[in-house]
């Protein structure tokens, strides 16, 4: 395998096979009962106001009880999800997690490259939770010296930068961060050993293939911008989705038909918010055996996917409310829960 | 010494039986309580309240290390080296070698997996307490292999009482 992309330390820390997390998993079984189900997200749809929603969640253990702000509510039941897995795991298996948090450094490394080419300091652009702290990032780029990222970061930012300092040109400057971020994510899925990680890594790098495809499409980019588009998966050909691409839509869905995500082809139809929904649905349909599992570190990973997509769906909630938007267009655009 | 194994050997064999019974029953149990508990405390650190439930899953695989001592016992005691001359013949202390083996090794794997089960019945019991009396019955099912061995083991113990070598 190339392991260009992979991430040194995940290799080094791969978890033993026998590893049980008996404890952990047990502990994680009694969590899923504060989990939203379906119909508790029915009932917060339901609430008339804004302030009755908040409340509904405070009484269902979310948030601080001080925080009003639909980000302050969402941020805080994110951080008590990883406080819960820090406390159920040591720093070495925490590592299994990172590629979770992939995202959130690439994210990171364009916008520090972006902020060093504007030499203006942008507020709010950095996103906390990666792997690597912010601010080794932000040195790496103003220094254009990307030495202290890991090698295949450091790369992807070299190419990036010289394109952007030389051409101006952001959009390609994002399309090479971001296909870096799903090949690292996609081979670091591979190296933990874990299938449910693995999948999880799969699934998000067909995702955003498909993506790439639809809105290249539209756009009609050329040849070259695919090949820095596409990154490379198991479950789907980039070579045959590139060709797809290059010849319209209907030969993106013939291509989709003939492998396991021809199911995608009416959310894609429909419209780019259905899509989306289709990808949470079906990240949740890959987890879902998780609730049957008593021991690895999957059903923790599980629960850290669906508690994200419980956050997801009540941030599509609360911003309905505060936006006064009809409950049938919050309804079409909720995500299935886990429970 | 070569004197001292003639005269011994049967006894040897024999102690070498009720060891197994006793220790690899034993070690067995301790590494299912050991599974089933670390489930437990997990549950029990969510939520105390169901302690009871998750104590009493625990407990299960515990049974095997109950039926090697049981064995080991009636070992001990059969041949004499508990209250007794202990001279028994090296073919009889093979028969009581044998006779413990049964739950010596599926009393090993037995509370291993028991183990294993009650820790997925305690994730059962976390998610629906009420569902506690159907989440109890799969560990339950594995005993029935420890029991099997337990009733081969006695049957042969009593067996070899009875015949003379």
């Amino acid at each position: 395998m190339d392991k260009e992309f992979l991430n040194d330390e995940l290799l080094d820390n791969a978890l033993l096979p026998d590893e049980l997390f008996t404890s952990q998993v047990a502990q994680i079984r009694a969590k899923e009962n504060t989990l939203l189900s379906d119909q508790a997200l029915t009932q917060l749809m339901q609430c008339q106001t804004y302030e009755e929603c908040v409340q509904f969640l405070l009484d269902k253990g979310w948030g601080p009880a001080g925080g009003n702000t639909p980000e302050e509510l969402l941020r805080a039941e994110k951080d008590k999800v990883w406080d819960l897995m820090h406390q159920l795991c040591s720093d070495k298996e925490m590592h299994m997690f990172d590629i979770f948090r992939f995202s959130k450094d690439y994210h990171n490394l364009k916008a520090a490259i972006k902020e060093t080419y504007m030499q203006k300091e942008v507020p709010n652009i950095y996103m906390d939770g990666g792997t690597i702290p912010i601010e080794t990032i932000r040195k790496a780029a103003a220094d254009g010296d990307f030495s202290p990222l890991p090698v295949q970061m450091m790369k992807a930012a070299e190419e990036a930068r010289e394109i952007l300092f030389h051409t101006g040109d952001s959009q390609t400057c994002d399309v090479i961060i971001d296909r870096a971020a799903l090949l690292a994510m996609n081979q670091a899925g591979k190296a933990t050993g874990n299938q449910l990680l693995s999948d999880y890594a799969e699934l998000k790098c067909v995702a955003a293939n498909i993506n790439i495809a639809i809105r290249a499409c539209k756009a009609n980019k050329s040849i070259d911008f695919l090949q820095h588009a596409f990154a490379e998966c198991d479950s789907i050909s980039v070579q045959k989705l590139m060709a797809a691409t290059r010849n319209g839509l209907d030969s993106i869905y013939e291509y989709l038909e003939q492998t396991s995500y021809a199911d995608a082809i009416d959310a894609i139809k429909e419209s780019p918010a259905a899509f989306d929904r289709w990808c949470d649905n079906r990240m949740m349909k890959l987890i879902r055996p998780q609730k049957y599992n008593a021991f690895t570190i999957s059903p923790l990973a599980a629960y850290v996917l669906a508690k994200e997509n419980e956050i997801k769906s009540v941030r599509i909630i609360l911003s309905g409310k505060v936006n006064q938007l009809p409950e049938e267009k919050v309804k079409e655009r909720l995500r299935d829960s886990y429970v | 010494m070569i004197q001292f194994l003639q005269a011994n050997m049967g006894t040897i064999l024999a102690l070498l039986g009720a060891a197994l019974a006793v220790g690899l029953a034993g070690a067995g149990s301790a590494r299912g309580v050991g599974v089933a508990g670390e489930a437990a405390a997990g549950v029990v650190a969510e939520d105390p309240g169901k302690f009871g439930k998750v104590m009493v899953l625990q407990l299960l695989p515990g049974t095997q290390g109950i039926y090697g001592l049981i064995i080991g016992f009636i070992t001990l005691s059969q041949t004499g080296i508990l209250g007794g001359d202990g001279g028994i013949t090296i073919a009889k202390g093979l028969v009581y070698l044998c006779a413990c083996l049964p739950i010596a090794i599926a009393g090993y794997f037995s509370a291993i997996a028991q183990g294993k089960a009650s820790a997925a019945s305690i994730g059962v019991v976390a998610k629906k307490p009420d569902q506690f009396g159907k989440a109890m019955i799969f560990p339950i099912m594995v005993e029935t292999y420890a029991i099997l061995a337990l009733l081969v083991s006695i049957l042969a113990i009593s067996g070899a009482a009875n015949v003379a070598f």
